[in-house]
C-alpha cells in the first residue's frame, strides 16, 4: 500500500456523528470559556498560589465553614482523599474481588491477599465464584480461581466480554461483533446473533437463560438463548455502554452516555434519568438485592465526577450523591451484601470504599479510601505510573473448590 | 501543476516528497488569521474562540476518532482537549501555531484512551448515526477496522500523517518521538494496514 492510497482512505472523508458532536461540544465549551472572562496574565503565579493555600489554611483553621472551603479548594484542584491508606490490606465486606490489570485478572481475598490468574485479557465470575471466565485474543478460557485452566475454546474472530449465566450452564461471549453462547463445561458453541454493541451482555437473573444485549442502534434486546427466539427488542435510543439487571430480575438499566434508561422485565420502559448538558453517564451497577443504582457520572466542562446512589421510578428520579471530586471515576462494584460499594478513581489512584445504608439518610456510613493502586496491581513496574486496573466484580463468599 | 514546490519528507522512503506552493501560501494566511483569532480569545472574544474551534473541531475529532474507534470517546477526548487549551490560552505564545498544540493534546489522550480500553474492553465501539449534511464519504469500516489492528502509536502517527497532514519531522516534534521512531512506525504502519486490508505494497 503507498501514500496515495492511504490518502485516498483517510483524507476528505468524515467521521461518524461529526456535526452533531461539534454542536455538542461547541456549548460545552463556550460554556466554559464565557465562565472563563478577559485574560488576565498572572505576574507572579507563584506568589497567588501560595496566598490562596495561606488563605485556605487560615480560613480551615478559623471557623467550621472555613473548613468546607479548605475542602472546595482542595476538591477542585486535586483528585483524591487525602486520608487514603498506603495498600489495600484488606476488604471492608466478605467476598473476593476480581481485578483486571495489564498484567491480567487478579482474584483479591478478603484479607487483602491478591493472586494473578495469569496473562489474560477481561475476566468475570462464575455464579457461585468457584470458576473465572477468562478471554485472550481468540481464546475464551474457563479458569479456577487458583488459575488452573479448566478448558478453552477458540474462535476466529477476537474474543471478550464472556458473562457466566446465573445457573452456570451458559456462558455468553463477544467475538468481534457477534455474540455466542457456550455451555458451561466449554461444549456445544454456537452463534447467537450479529452485529451487537461492545457492552457486555447481561444474564436475567432467574432461572431461564434470558440475555440482554444491545445493537450498533442502541436497541436493547432480550433473546432466550436456547431457543434464539427474542422477547422484546426497545426503540433505538443512545448508544449502550453498558447493561445490568437488578437481582431479583425485575429490572434492566441500559447505560448510555446521555441518559440511562430502566425497563421492566417485559420491556417496558419504566423510567429514564437524562444526563445534564455536558455530563455522561460513565457506569451504574445495581445494588444486590435492591432497585437503587449506584451511578456514575462525569462533567467535561469542570472535570469533575460523581458517584450518586439513584432510584429510578415512573415518576422521576431520586439521587443521593455519595463522593464527587475532580478527575474521573472509573468502575464501581457492590460487595455481595449490598452494604460496601467499592468506586475506583483512577485520576486519583485511589480505590473508595463506602458503607452506605438502605434509608434515605444518611448517605454514607463509613469511607475508607485507599492508594497506590496502580502499582498494587503491577508490581515490579519499570518506569512511570502503571496503568489503573478495572474491576470486574466483587463475588460471593468462599466456598469450597469443585470436586 | 507547474507551480514552484516546496519540499517535505515522505514517511515510506525516506525520499523527498512534494506539496504545492499555494498550499504554504493558504496556510501561512491561516496562521495570521488564526494568530488574531487566538489574541482576541486571549481577551475573552467569544467570537474569536469559536472560530478556533470551528477549525480545529473536525480535523481533531476526526484524529480522535481513527485512533480511538469510538465517536462518544472522540467526542469527550476533543471536547476536552479544546477546554484545556482554552483554560490555558493566557500561557499560549501566539507566535506558534494552535493547530500542533491541540493535537498534541488530543492525540496524547487517544493513545492513552486507546491503551486504557485494551485492558478494560468495556466501551463501545462506535454507534452514532451519520451526522446529517455531513460533506463527503465516511471512514469505511474496513478501514477503521484495520487502523484498530495498529498499536494505538502506530496508529496516532499515521493519523497525524494522512489525516493531519503533518510531516513525520512535525509529528516527532509535536509528539516528542525521534524522528526515526516516526518513520519506523509509519513505515510499520502502512505495512500493517496493507495486510489488514489485504492489498499489495509498491514493488
Amino acid at each position: 500500500m503507498n501514500e496515495v492510497r492511504v490518502r485516498e482512505l483517510l483524507q476528505h472523508r468524515h467521521a461518524p456523528g461529526e456535526q452533531a458532536a461539534e454542536e455538542r461540544a461547541w456549548r460545552v465549551i463556550s460554556a466554559g470559556f464565557a465562565g472563563r472572562g478577559p485574560a488576565r496574565r498572572a505576574r507572579h503565579p507563584g506568589r497567588l498560589a501560595a496566598a490562596l493555600a495561606v488563605l485556605a489554611l487560615l480560613v480551615a483553621g478559623l471557623t467550621p465553614p472555613g473548613q468546607a472551603v479548605a475542602d472546595w479548594l482542595r476538591d477542585v484542584v486535586r483528585p483524591g482523599r487525602d486520608d487514603a491508606r498506603e495498600a489495600l490490606v484488606s476488604l471492608p465486606a466478605r467476598g473476593r474481588l476480581l481485578v483486571t490489570s495489564e498484567r491480567g485478572p487478579w482474584v483479591v481475598e478478603h484479607d487483602g491477599s491478591k493472586r494473578l490468574l495469569g496473562a489474560y485479557e477481561d475476566a468475570s465470575w462464575s455464579p457461585q465464584g468457584l470458576f473465572v471466565v477468562v478471554t485472550r485474543g481468540h481464546e475464551v478460557i474457563a479458569l479456577e480461581p487458583g488459575g488452573r485452566p479448566r478448558w478453552s475454546i477458540a474462535r476466529s474472530g477476537r474474543v471478550r466480554a464472556a458473562r457466566w449465566s446465573p445457573d452456570g450452564f451458559r456462558i455468553a461471549y463477544h467475538a468481534d461483533s457477534a455474540l455466542r453462547v457456550v455451555a458451561g463445561d466449554g461444549t456445544g458453541d454456537r452463534l447467537l446473533v450479529r452485529g451487537v454493541a461492545a457492552a457486555p451482555s447481561a444474564w436475567w437473573p432467574g432461572p431461564a437463560h434470558r440475555l440482554a444485549f444491545a445493537d450498533a442502534r442502541g436497541r436493547v434486546s432480550v433473546v432466550e438463548t436456547d431457543s434464539g427466539r427474542t422477547l422484546w427488542r426497545s426503540a433505538p435510543a443512545d448508544a449502550v455502554t453498558g447493561l445490568a439487571w437488578s437481582s431479583d430480575g425485575s429490572r434492566l438499566i441500559a447505560v448510555g452516555p446521555r441518559a440511562l434508561r430502566q425497563f421492566d422485565a417485559g420491556g417496558r420502559a419504566r423510567g429514564v434519568l437524562e444526563m445534564a448538558p455536558g455530563t455522561r453517564a460513565q457506569t451504574a451497577a445495581f445494588r444486590p438485592a435492591s432497585v437503587e443504582v449506584a451511578l456514575v457520572t462525569h462533567a467535561a466542562g469542570s472535570n469533575r465526577s460523581r458517584l450518586e446512589v439513584v432510584r429510578i421510578g415512573a415518576g422521576g428520579a431520586q439521587r443521593r450523591q455519595l463522593l464527587a471530586g475532580a478527575g474521573r471515576f472509573g468502575d464501581v462494584a457492590w460487595a455481595p451484601t449490598g452494604e460496601w460499594l467499592l468506586a475506583a478513581w483512577p485520576d486519583a489512584d485511589q480505590w473508595v470504599f463506602i458503607r452506605t445504608g438502605r434509608r434515605a439518610r444518611p448517605a454514607i456510613e463509613r469511607l475508607r479510601a485507599v492508594g497506590n493502586i496502580a502499582n498494587q496491581f503491577d508490581p515490579g513496574a519499570r518506569t512511570g505510573r502503571s496503568p489503573f486496573p478495572g474491576l470486574a466484580g466483587w463475588c460471593c463468599a468462599p466456598v469450597g473448590r469443585p470436586k | 501543476m507547474t507551480a514552484a514546490l516546496a519540499i517535505s519528507m515522505s514517511a515510506r522512503s525516506g525520499s523527498e516528497k512534494i506539496a504545492p506552493i499555494d498550499d504554504r501560501r493558504a496556510r501561512r494566511r491561516d496562521e495570521r488569521s488564526e494568530r488574531e483569532w487566538i489574541r482576541a480569545a486571549q481577551s475573552g472574544s467569544s467570537e474569536a474562540a469559536e472560530a478556533l474551534f470551528r477549525r480545529h473541531w473536525r480535523p481533531a475529532y476526526r484524529a480522535a476518532y481513527l485512533v480511538v474507534r469510538d465517536a462518544h470517546a472522540a467526542e469527550d477526548i476533543v471536547q476536552e482537549a479544546f477546554l484545556s487549551a482554552l483554560r490555558a490560552l493566557d500561557r499560549f505564545d501566539r507566535r506558534r501555531p494552535f493547530g500542533p498544540w491541540l493535537h498534541r493534546i488530543v492525540v496524547n489522550r487517544a493513545i492513552d484512551w486507546s491503551r486504557a480500553r485494551a485492558l478494560r474492553r468495556e466501551v463501545g465501539e462506535s454507534s452514532e448515526p451519520d451526522s446529517a449534511g455531513a460533506a463527503g464519504e465516511r471512514y469505511s469500516d474496513d478501514v477503521a477496522a484495520a487502523l484498530a489492528a495498529l498499536p494505538p502509536e502506530q496508529r496516532a502517527v499515521v493519523v497525524m500523517r494522512y489525516v493531519l497532514g503533518y510531516t513525520p519531522g512535525e509529528i516527532a516534534r509535536i509528539l516528542g518521538f525521534p524522528r526515526g521512531t516516526v518513520n519506523s512506525r509509519l513505515r510499520r504502519g502502512l505495512d500493517r494496514l496493507a495486510s489488514e486490508l489485504e492489498e499489495e505494497g509498491p514493488p
